[in-house]
């Protein structure tokens, strides 16, 4: 029997943290490399001149951003202020946060009722929740444009019951790019919320009715304001992809109303112009970011309001 | 200060076998530690030393630095000063992996993913024995503790008590010159933790591993230890045998903490050479083997099951019976002498006596040598 | 319900029930129609022509879909390989031991492709692999992939190790095993639930995307949402519901072995 005393001399704390961080590099290399310095380029890029075929010309320039605020003219080469980019970027946003309220609005009473299934079913309601958002986005949108365009099982039917004689005009509308976006994006919502109701108190509910309050007095001032940070959470994963939402404007739109992730594609594809597509991404990018901070706040603060 | 009782303890004495022969295994000198951002330190000047075969105890309350002293043994926990040393070497730079050192964790933590036996052999896997060894000592351990039948289990198909079994079966097979054990015992069932008890201190035997054991539980150290350490605030109050910590408690807090006490405010009525009498309740004079001024006043511990009740009259002072609280095998008699509190323990072996009610009047009888001074007031 | 007690019927809201109803409805109801129409026999969607498989024997035959399938699983083992291998590093690094320097840093960086908008990443991946001269094709794809699919393989797996007691890996290291060992004989084994959740949900988002495949691949690496976008275009056939149907399985089967294995993990513990 070999004594323990005899161990080899093999290190388990030394240099501890110098191996984990060398365990942890190659993730942060790649996502450094993959992504940061990536994001990086786009800003770099959203300064300098396009090239004639795509590309970019190594030249300082704000001509990016000027072309976001301003049209030149062809003739004169003057500059005007014009709307058009603004107004782009202005409809991203206010279908963003209609798709937002449409989620809050499904989404609030179907995470309250899951919260409030016995145990151990809400965790299968949960996964019902959960599959669409797995399943391709790209499929669930054309499954989307499939049922709601003119020849579709909606129209059809509604035809058939001679309801309508002519198709509604669904698809291709604003009405069809929100519907999309919510479609898309209704998981993101249930999900925090269900998960704030789940954690909060039921003896607080109690108390209240004990306190006379009614079934609507509870909901507004019990149960609501518990779920505020999951409400938060929701609203932010659903206004974040919504406002670069790229395919059900391109697929449900039909292409024609741009929103501002469909105006950086076509400066990638047809338009070839490289630094005005950075700039708007970098525009988007910080619209993103406001939300991010608006979001990270709200959940210290929660925080702090927990521990008090 | 300096207390009697503490020179009457015998500390240095170790309590193996034969005393001349053995030889220190551990040495703690001087460890404290402060964890960060802690203002009082878990350990606070904390010394001793366990002789080798000996089955040492560390005994005290909650949050007192037991677990703290035993990582840091161990090697999980570095100390903020002080100095730890196995067989006379340090082995405070090593890291836990190449200290011969082995841990019995509190809630046993067994690998999941490996059955019985493979947790039993990891140790061994790990210090790279052959294979015909390691299935040798994988079956004698499991031998040791009763379990060789559950080999193939996985741990979580095991009880509690078999799960702590295998824990030790896997802490003692790498043959280790000092095994830690942080409250083994705890997550027991009582009947349970009273038959490891004995279970443990045979394998102690058997093996002649040198044991510390870390226990909240005064009635575990009493029964397995050769000595016991009693620590309170990260500071060790008294080492000693069970015995000595039992009848001899160095101080108040050992006192009270161990085992059941009236703690007595004394009078020194008479001293002589390193021997004095004091009078407690106004009237019991009781023996004190200390350094003591006439005139001082000093506190005095007394054992329920030393204050012996007796027909009124025939004992030292009067008392009325207050309360009786039945407990089984003995009652403790609640009583009042003048305006202080005592309490007796009475077994119920003597038919003849019967338990006096509450209301009853009656005397109380302690023997002259049954006290000891615990504490000195500051006239 | 049968059982509800009073406090659940207190509890309950008139109208929440079937708004969750709908709400489901919502959600599956395109999905549901796109596969029953993919074995309608006729082109019509108005009739129902008989049940049969012909849309699926045409999309199989059909070799730009044949061969995109191909490359999309090709693309999807490799960058969930690589993400899961990354994400298990990186989450042992992060979770195991007192917080590194830059601890919070480093774990935003991981979830940082969640945060930033898909198209944004799809044209900062163009133009990084066009500046730094990588041609557009497999080996872009499964970068751009694999950074993407980082955070979705390292929720599930960081979840587990969590839940995997330290004590463990101290009764290792008290019982001489070194930080390898560890990570060899405890950590890896005990996470594997885990790791294998990580993986199914890296392959599926890795399978599912469109956006970044469609800016970073190249003439020869086109993959099946690629494929199914381009065929969209054209006009809509029912061969597209047999592909989208088929996806739609495989995604369901991939996310409820994801979710059983998460579950069986908890189980455990
Ligand atoms: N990691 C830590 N960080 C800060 N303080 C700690 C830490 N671990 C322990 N302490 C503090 O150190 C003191 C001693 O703790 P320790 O765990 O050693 O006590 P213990 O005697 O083992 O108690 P118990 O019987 O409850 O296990 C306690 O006051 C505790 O709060
Ligand atoms: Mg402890």
């Amino acid at each position: 029997m070999q004594d323990a005393a005899a161990v080899a001399q093999r290190s388990y704390r030394v240099g501890e943290a110098r191996s984990r961080r060398v365990m942890l590099s190659p993730a942060l290399t790649v996502l450094v490399v993959g992504l940061v310095c990536p994001l990086i380029i786009v800003l770099v890029y959203s300064f300098l001149e396009a090239g004639t075929y795509g590309g970019v010309e190594w030249r300082f320039s704000l001509e990016a951003y000027q072309q976001f605020l301003f049209q030149r003219d062809i003739f004169d080469d003057s500059l005007s202020f014009s709307t058009a980019y603004l107004e782009i970027f202005g409809r991203s946003l206010f279908m963003a946060v209609l798709a937002t309220a449409v989620c809050l609005a499904i989404g609030f009473p179907t995470a309250y009722f899951i919260a409030t299934r016995p145990p151990e079913q809400r965790m299968f309601w949960v996964f019902l929740i959960t599959v669409p958002y797995w399943v391709n986005l790209l499929i669930r949108t054309l499954a989307l444009l499939f049922i709601i365009r003119d020849q579709g099982p909606i129209n059809a039917a509604l035809q058939g019951l001679d309801m309508i004689d002519a198709p509604l005009r669904i698809a291709y509308t604003d009405f069809a790019i929100v519907l999309g976006l919510a479609y898309s994006y209704l998981p993101f919502m249930i999900l925090p919320i269900y998960a704030a109701l789940e954690r909060s108190d039921t003896r607080l509910v109690e108390a209240a009715y004990d306190l006379y309050a009614s079934k609507a007095r509870v909901l507004v001032d019990v149960v609501i304001p518990g779920a505020k940070a999951g409400i938060i959470a929701g609203a932010i994963l659903v206004f974040i992809p919504s406002i670069g939402s790229y395919l059900a404007p391109d697929i449900l739109g039909g292409g024609r109303e741009l929103l501002a992730g469909n105006l950086i594609a076509q400066q990638f594809q047809a338009s070839r112009n490289w630094p005005f597509g950075a700039a708007c991404a970098v525009i988007l990018m910080t619209v993103v970011m406001l939300g991010l901070i608006q979001f990270v706040r709200s959940q210290e603060r929660t925080r702090r309001g927990e521990m008090r | 200060m300096k207390d009697m009782a503490t020179s009457l303890d015998e500390t240095q004495v170790p309590p193996a076998t034969d005393p001349l022969v053995a030889k220190t295994a551990l040495t703690v000198s001087g460890a404290v530690k402060y964890y960060p951002n802690a203002p009082m330190p878990a350990l606070n000047d904390v010394s001793f030393s366990i002789a080798e075969n000996e089955f040492f105890t560390l005994l005290g309350p909650s949050g007192c630095g037991k677990t703290t002293l035993l990582r840091s043994i161990a090697g999980f926990e570095d100390l903020t000063s002080g100095s730890i040393r196995l067989d006379g070497d340090s082995i405070e730079s090593l890291a836990p992996n190449q200290r011969p050192i082995n841990t019995v964790f509190q809630h046993y933590a067994l690998f999941p993913h490996m059955t019985v036996a493979e947790n039993v052999a990891y140790p061994l896997r790990r210090l790279r024995l052959d294979a015909r060894a390691i299935e040798r000592r994988v079956a004698e351990m499991l031998a040791l503790v009763k379990l060789a039948e559950m080999a193939d289990r996985k741990p979580a198909k095991l009880s509690g008590g078999q799960q702590q079994r295998i824990a030790l079966a896997r802490a003692l097979a790498p043959n280790p010159r000092l095994l830690l054990l942080d409250e083994p015992l705890s997550a027991l069932d009582l009947k349970l933790r009273r038959e490891m008890r004995t279970e443990l201190k045979q394998i102690q035997i058997k093996t002649g591993i040198t044991f510390l054991f870390v226990t909240h539980d005064q009635e575990e150290a009493l029964a397995m230890s050769d000595r016991v350490a009693v620590m309170n605030n990260g500071q060790v109050e008294q080492i000693g045998r069970p015995e000595a910590i039992y009848n001899a408690p160095a101080n108040e807090f050992v006192a009270t903490f161990i085992g059941e006490t009236n703690a007595l405010s004394g009078l020194v009525e008479k001293t002589g050479s390193g021997a004095a009498q004091v009078i407690v309740l106004g009237g019991i004079a009781l023996a004190a083997d200390a350094d003591l001024a006439v005139g001082e006043r000093v506190g005095v511990s007394v054992r329920l099951e030393k204050v012996d009740l007796r027909p009124p009259g025939e004992g030292a002072v009067d008392a009325i019976v207050e309360q009786t609280v039945f407990l089984g095998t003995d009652t403790v008699v609640h009583l009042k002498v003048g305006k202080e509190t005592l309490q007796a323990r009475l077994q119920h072996t003597d038919r003849a006596r019967p338990v006096p009610a509450p209301g009853d009047h009656c005397s109380v009888h302690i023997d002259p040598g049954a006290a000891t001074v615990v504490a000195r007031s500051n006239r | 319900m049968s059982h509800a007690t009073r406090i659940d019927r207190l509890r309950s809201y008139p109208g929440f029930g079937p708004l969750t109803i709908i709400c489901l409805t919502f959600l599956y109801a395109p999905l549901l129609v796109v596969s029953v129409y993919s074995f309608n026999a006729t082109r019509s969607i108005t009739e129902w022509g008989g049940f049969s498989f012909d849309w699926y024997v045409r999309a199989f035959n059909n070799p730009t879909i044949r061969d995109a399938a191909g490359n999309s699983l090709f693309v999807a083992v490799c960058a969930a390989t690589l993400a899961t291998t990354l994400a298990t590093m990186a989450a042992i690094s992060l979770l195991r031991g007192p917080p590194l320097k830059g601890q919070t840093g480093a774990v935003s960086l991981v979830s940082l492709p969640l945060m930033v908008p898909e198209i944004i990443t799809a044209i900062a991946s163009l133009i990084f692999f066009v500046t730094i001269g990588v041609p557009l094709g497999f080996v872009s794809l499964i970068a751009a992939h694999t950074v993407f699919c980082i955070p979705f393989a390292y929720l599930p797996i960081s979840a587990r190790l969590s839940g995997i007691e330290a004590t463990l890996d101290e009764a290792a290291g008290d019982l001489y095993a070194s930080r390898a060992d560890v990570i060899r004989t405890i950590l890896i084994p005990l996470m594997m639930p885990g790791i294998a959740s990580g993986f199914c949900l890296a392959f599926i988002v890795s399978l599912d995307d469109f956006i970044i495949a469609n800016f970073v691949s190249g003439p020869g690496s086109t993959t099946l949402p690629v494929a199914i976008y381009g065929l969209a275009r054209i006009g809509f056939t029912p061969e597209i519901n047999a592909v989208a149907t088929l996806m739609l399985a495989v995604s369901i089967l991939f996310v409820g072995l994801s979710w059983f294995l998460g579950r069986k993990t908890t189980q455990i513990n």
